[in-house]
């Protein structure tokens, strides 16, 4: 009996803590919260890319002369959920970065992970209906697809083709530091606590 | 047991053991990997019931070492509840879709633990399946109702209706089989005592 009492509790110890370390100790049941914390506890180098801008220029996401913070996401322009709500987001974030005189400080980068569709045409009107300003916001379109799948599998961006030519993606405000490293991940429904990280990231040496 | 009927149960094992290596090996079994509901409610449980069968068919059961570790095969179903509780979590459910290596652990672990389940329910006595079949059984309903209720997509490698369709089929089949259990169980009493 008293071996078998040992056993169970042996057995629950390894139960519970296989679950605490599948789980991060049981504060991530998702891969997204798992991602989110590894990110904010050691910020990971992002990978170059190149794209297309709104005017067409060819741009890097991040450039080395630009020391600003970048809050950067990842859309397709044809979509009709998510993006919509983010492309809002981004709009007020734009004006909350001008009101505050932010844009020596803080940026706003929208990256296409759907060049196909995305032309640098198509990312003009994309620009142009969202009402970009572009001292504070850049959309590109990439260039190499082999560099953006190394952006998005670092970015942790997974789209998948659904039907009617949509994808079903995951989505969030990527804070990217002024040394070019992803230093924090900010869920897409909390516009606000973006601004604020992206601003507590600003203050960091 | 008759010997026509210990043939029959030999056959049905083997046709199982060789369902479940077919859904693990590519091709079908990278095609069950695709949506969460046959990585979940396919391929996952017939690993698990193959390994549980099979361990259960295992003659001699238990010496005066076994019995004496797993009394009633308390130490084992716990084990094997949390091998089965762990995937069915959404994090380990999308990194198996995401990493052979975490597929392969996935494999194994289901193995290894419907093997020892097979072995332990020999040992319990009824009480003692009861009681773990109820909490495998409401484990499995929680799980399946939170991810009906989500809003958000949990796996980054499952859509959204996927997960949704999943909860429901997993609620009902956890109903079926627990009546299903019941069923099967109740009509084995009443054979024994006549």
């Amino acid at each position: 009996m008293i071996r078998t009492l040992i056993a169970t509790l042996a057995v629950l110890l390894i139960g519970v803590s296989a679950l605490a370390g599948l789980t991060h100790g049981f504060s991530a049941l998702t891969t997204e919260t798992a991602r989110r914390e590894a990110v904010a506890a050691r910020p990971i180098e992002i990978p170059a890319l190149v794209g297309v801008d709104q005017f067409g220029q060819h741009q890097a996401m991040v450039t080395s002369g630009d020391t600003r913070v970048a809050i950067v996401d990842f859309i397709y322009t044809r979509c009709t959920s998510i993006c919509l709500a983010l492309g809002d987001s981004y709009q007020r974030l734009q004006d909350q970065i001008l009101a505050a005189h932010l844009e020596q400080r803080l940026r706003l980068v929208t990256v296409s992970f759907d060049p196909v569709h995305d032309t640098p045409a198509a990312i003009a009107d994309y620009a142009d209906r969202m009402r970009v300003n572009p001292a504070v916001w850049t959309v590109l379109t990439p260039d190499d697809p082999a560099q953006l799948r190394t952006a998005m599998s670092t970015f942790g961006v997974i789209a998948k083709a659904a039907d009617f030519g949509q994808f079903v993606h995951n989505a969030a405000f990527n804070i990217v530091d002024r040394h070019g490293r992803l230093a924090r991940i900010v869920p897409i429904d909390q516009p606000r606590l973006a601004l604020q990280t992206a601003r507590q990231i600003d203050a960091l040496p | 047991m008759s010997r026509e009927r210990t043939r029959w149960h030999r056959i049905g094992l083997v046709v199982l053991i060789a369902l479940a290596v077919i859904a693990v090996v590519p091709p079908l079994g990278s095609w069950l990997m695709q949506s969460m509901l046959t990585q979940m409610l396919v391929q996952i449980p017939l690993i698990f019931f193959a390994a549980a069968i099979w361990g259960s068919r295992r003659q001699p059961v238990y010496g005066p070492v076994w019995q004496r570790w797993n009394a009633q095969g308390v130490p084992g179903l716990l084990g094997a509840t949390f091998c089965l509780a762990c995937w069915m979590t959404p994090i380990a459910l999308d990194h198996a879709a995401a990493d052979p290596a975490w597929n392969a652990a996935k494999v194994v672990s289901l193995v290894a633990g419907g093997w020892i389940a097979g072995i332990s329910w020999r040992c319990a006595s009824n009480i003692t399946r009861i009681f773990y079949l109820g909490n495998m059984v409401w484990m499995s309903i929680t799980v399946g109702m939170l991810y009906q209720e989500s809003n958000q997509r949990l796996c980054n490698a499952y859509l959204w209706d996927d997960q949704a369709v999943t909860g429901q089929v997993l609620v009902a089949a956890s109903i079926v089989f627990a009546i299903g259990w019941l069923i099967r169980h109740t009509a084995l009493t009443v054979r024994s005592s006549n």
